[in-house]
């Protein structure tokens, strides 16, 4: 009975101690689901990340679609990578993942065995009665899913498909398909160009290539799980994996055809960021959040967006800009992707508390005597705005004796206002959104009192899936234009759409 | 059971310590284990809904793979029966050399991870000895789709089955026949009896019970088979998917809902066949207690 009791004590000891080993190392190690077809390239790729950074890196391999119904049920892990981009992005709507990252391109295949014995050219001889052929169950792997689609929109999909179930057969991965074509057991077969590209294939089959496959092409994708307890090393890795000099080198040799703008790699990859001054209060947190998950440093230059202009015109070389008026982004467009307009923001008349001087209209601006302060016309967007809404209004010669102040940005105006030295000024709402208890603002309602801010990635960039992914970030975190002041202009769009 | 001290001399003796501890930590020990395997089961129904319930029996796909999963096991239980009752009767009776080894090959399949058992099976049917058989029959009967192999096909599916079950069936053959008594046969064969007579009227009569177990056994193996399968016959929908490939291509597509109706039925039905064995199976031994008696 002793004896007994002590075994049943060393177990449960045992097992709590190793549980706690488990725990220790939960820094150092990454749980990663990864097709079946990208097994070998990936134990490549992740060998040398694990080298350089004594990371432990756990794989499961299995069909896409299997992983994304492991994921599903139980979201443990870091890492998820599919062979076709779809997987990704429907648990990103499932919010099962937060980030995705482009690996590389693949398309489809026709593999028969070496030598071709059974002449097969094209998708025609798959409907052969004599011509055994293995299909991937369209639900469980990428490429099934992916020669249906083509098959189907080709009409070829029901012979095909009638075919593989009479004389052929269907499995879930590509592996599988690609060893039973080795084997000979299967005269054809698609699958990835990258899986019969891989070296435990060399030699095993002759490829076909037909223009019906070759215009599809999928993106292999990389996402980091919501549930991930390392998402800085998680992203880490996956910026590695998807870096031009380190995972897409790997990439290509296995057979992929890469990723053609994909990132540099950098240990802490470091952004610079141009952004107009009346942005900060909106991005501010976002980038503060976005630097600690991806472990990477985003220098912001915050100012007069006449003043980063010119920067840029100097040489300048930000990696993004966010612009507080459009007009100062198609300045120097050409340095930059499309731009996405983000938020916008409108002029007001700021008063004092209780409005003393009565002004209710932009006319009322030129009454004799009255302290008005606006942006510089030429430093600030603000100013220039400003301006041109006040020319059409063929009021900015009547108002210009009052303007007793013109600064390049609009804090430094508001803080002039609140010192007492203004009775006026014509600021964005979002520029004193925070302080609107102890002032009052008159709203003026013309087009040309709105700013829209557009934010855009450097063409010169090394680090444009970053950025991709740090507006994605300012999207996500829209509550902060609006508490701000602005208004979010990615909403409203939706909100048209499904208004329709 | 703790009312009556089947051993009463023992309140005589000095220090023995309570049973109560005994019936305790084994108690508790088993505990663990049932409320583990309750527990899974009624875990699934987490999942299940009134859609995949009515799916299970509309979707064609998944009738099919009912349909085949019945069919297939049972015919893979009457082939095994087929096999197992005279190598079961062999091993139990005779002794020959080389016995140990064949025991041990009989084993196989029962040690290996079922995956092995596909993956053999995809080879050996695709060597060139079967390849070249295949051709020459199709030369010979001038009949270019004749098969012989049965890779991919239903065939393939019974005999993955069977490899697995096939084992397993044996060895409780086995075992049943050795509990039966040698001497009634022998009496039976100085009465005049051929080997065949006395097996047929008074060996295989007294081994009904081990050959429901078996049967029982052979049924469940298959039901469950599922590694082998996807190897060796595939995940063709509408030929050769099983009820456990259901689960695996339905779980593929992250249809949890789906897998675990599938999962359920599974286990209901399996439940209920092997419940229906075992009870008849206890009926028939004991009329032939009585019988005997």
């Amino acid at each position: 009975m002793r004896q007994f009791v002590f075994a049943t004590m060393m177990l449960i000891f045992t097992l709590i101690s190793s549980s706690m080993k488990m725990k220790a190392n939960d820094e150092k190690t990454l749980k990663v689901y990864c097709p079946a077809g990208m097994k070998t390239t990936f134990e490549k790729a992740s060998k040398e990340f694990e080298k350089l950074y004594g990371v432990q890196i756990s794989a499961e391999f299995k069909g896409s679609g299997h992983l994304m119904g492991s994921i599903k049920l139980n979201p443990i892990g870091d890492l998820f990578i599919a062979a076709d981009s779809s997987y990704t992005t429907q648990l990103k709507a499932d919010g099962l993942i937060k980030e995705i990252l482009p690996l590389a391109e693949m398309r489809p295949v026709i593999i028969v065995q070496k030598g071709n014995p059974k002449n097969i050219k094209s998708i025609a001889d798959f409907k052969r009665d004599d011509v055994r052929i293995a299909l991937a169950n369209p639900e469980a792997a990428a490429i099934g899913n992916i020669t249906k689609r083509i098959l189907e929109a080709s009409k070829d999909w029901e012979a095909v498909s009638q075919n593989a179930t009479k004389n052929g057969v269907y499995k879930p991965t590509v592996t599988e398909i690609a060893n039973v074509v080795k084997m000979k057991v299967i005269d054809a077969a698609i699958i990835w160009d990258a899986t019969a590209k891989q070296k435990n294939y060399a030699n095993d089959f002759d490829l076909i290539q037909t223009d019906l496959l070759n215009a599809n092409k999928e993106l292999a994708t990389i996402g980091v799980l919501t549930n991930s307890k390392n998402p800085t090393l998680a992203l880490k890795f996956a910026r590695f994996l998807h870096a031009k000099d380190k995972g897409q080198k790997v990439f290509l040799e296995e057979g992929f055809t890469g990723i053609p703008n994909a990132d540099t790699w950098s240990d802490q990859p470091s952004i610079i960021l141009y952004s107009g001054g009346v942005n900060r209060v909106a991005i501010e947190k976002t980038i503060v959040e976005f630097q600690k998950r991806e472990g990477v440093t985003i220098n912001t230059s915050y100012n007069g967006c006449g003043i980063l202009v010119g920067q840029m015109k100097a040489g300048g070389k930000p990696d993004a800009y966010f612009a507080c008026d459009a007009s100062f982004m198609s300045e120097v467009q050409n340095k930059f992707g499309p731009s996405v307009n983000l938020s916008e923001t409108s002029i007001a008349i700021i008063v004092k508390k209780g409005n003393p001087l009565g002004i209710k209209t932009l006319e009322d601006l030129a009454k004799p005597g009255l302290k008005i302060g606006v942006g510089h016309p030429e430093q600030s967007a603000l100013g220039s705005l400003t301006k041109k809404l006040l020319e059409s209004k063929s009021l900015y010669e009547k108002i210009k004796p009052n303007i007793r102040s013109e600064t390049p940005s609009a804090d430094m105006i508001v803080a002039q206002f609140k010192a007492g030295s203004l009775d006026v000024c014509l600021v964005y709402i979002a520029n004193v959104v925070y302080m609107k208890n102890e002032i009052e603002i008159i709203p003026i309602n013309e087009d040309r009192a709105i700013a829209i801010q557009p934010f855009a990635i450097a063409n010169n960039t090394n680090n444009h899936y970053l950025l991709e992914r740090f507006l994605e970030a300012l999207k996500n975190n829209h509550s902060h234009f609006l508490n701000a002041g602005f208004k979010y202009l990615p909403n409203l769009d939706i909100d048209k759409k499904e208004g329709k | 059971m703790f009312d009556q001290d089947p051993y009463p001399s023992r309140k005589n003796t000095l220090n023995v310590p309570s049973d109560t501890t005994f019936f305790l930590a084994f108690i508790i020990l088993s505990f663990i284990y049932i409320f583990l395997l309750i527990g899974i089961i009624v875990a699934d129904f987490k999942y299940v809904d009134m859609n995949s319930i009515k799916r299970f029996f509309n979707d064609p796909n998944i009738i099919y793979s009912l349909k085949l999963s019945i069919i297939s096991c049972t015919v893979t239980t009457l082939l095994c029966l087929l096999v197992a009752v005279p190598l079961g009767y062999l091993m139990s009776r005779f002794h020959f050399i080389g016995k140990e080894v064949l025991d041990t090959i009989l084993d196989i399949p029962i040690m290996l991870p079922p995956i092995v058992v596909g993956i053999s099976l995809l080879i050996f049917f695709n060597t060139d000895i079967i390849i070249g058989l295949e051709t020459f029959l199709q030369n010979f009967f001038n009949n270019p789709n004749l098969r012989i192999n049965p890779t991919f096909t239903v065939v393939s599916v019974i005999l993955a089955q069977f490899m697995v079950s096939c084992a397993f069936a044996i060895r409780s053959m086995r075992t049943s026949f050795d509990e039966i008594s040698v001497r009634q046969e022998q009496v039976a064969l100085t009465l005049g009896c051929s080997r065949g007579q006395a097996f047929l009227y008074i060996i295989l009569p007294r081994a009904k019970r081990g050959m429901v177990t078996a049967a029982t056994i052979s049924w469940a193996r298959s039901l469950g088979e599922f590694g082998p399968i996807l190897i060796f016959a595939g995940s063709t929908r509408m030929k050769t998917e099983v009820l456990s490939t259901t689960v695996y291509l339905e779980f593929s597509v992250g249809n949890l809902a789906m897998a675990t109706t599938v999962s359920v039925f599974m286990i209901i039905t399996a439940s209920i066949i092997i419940f229906l064995m075992r009870i008849w199976g206890n009926n028939q031994h004991e009329k032939r207690e009585k019988i005997h008696d």
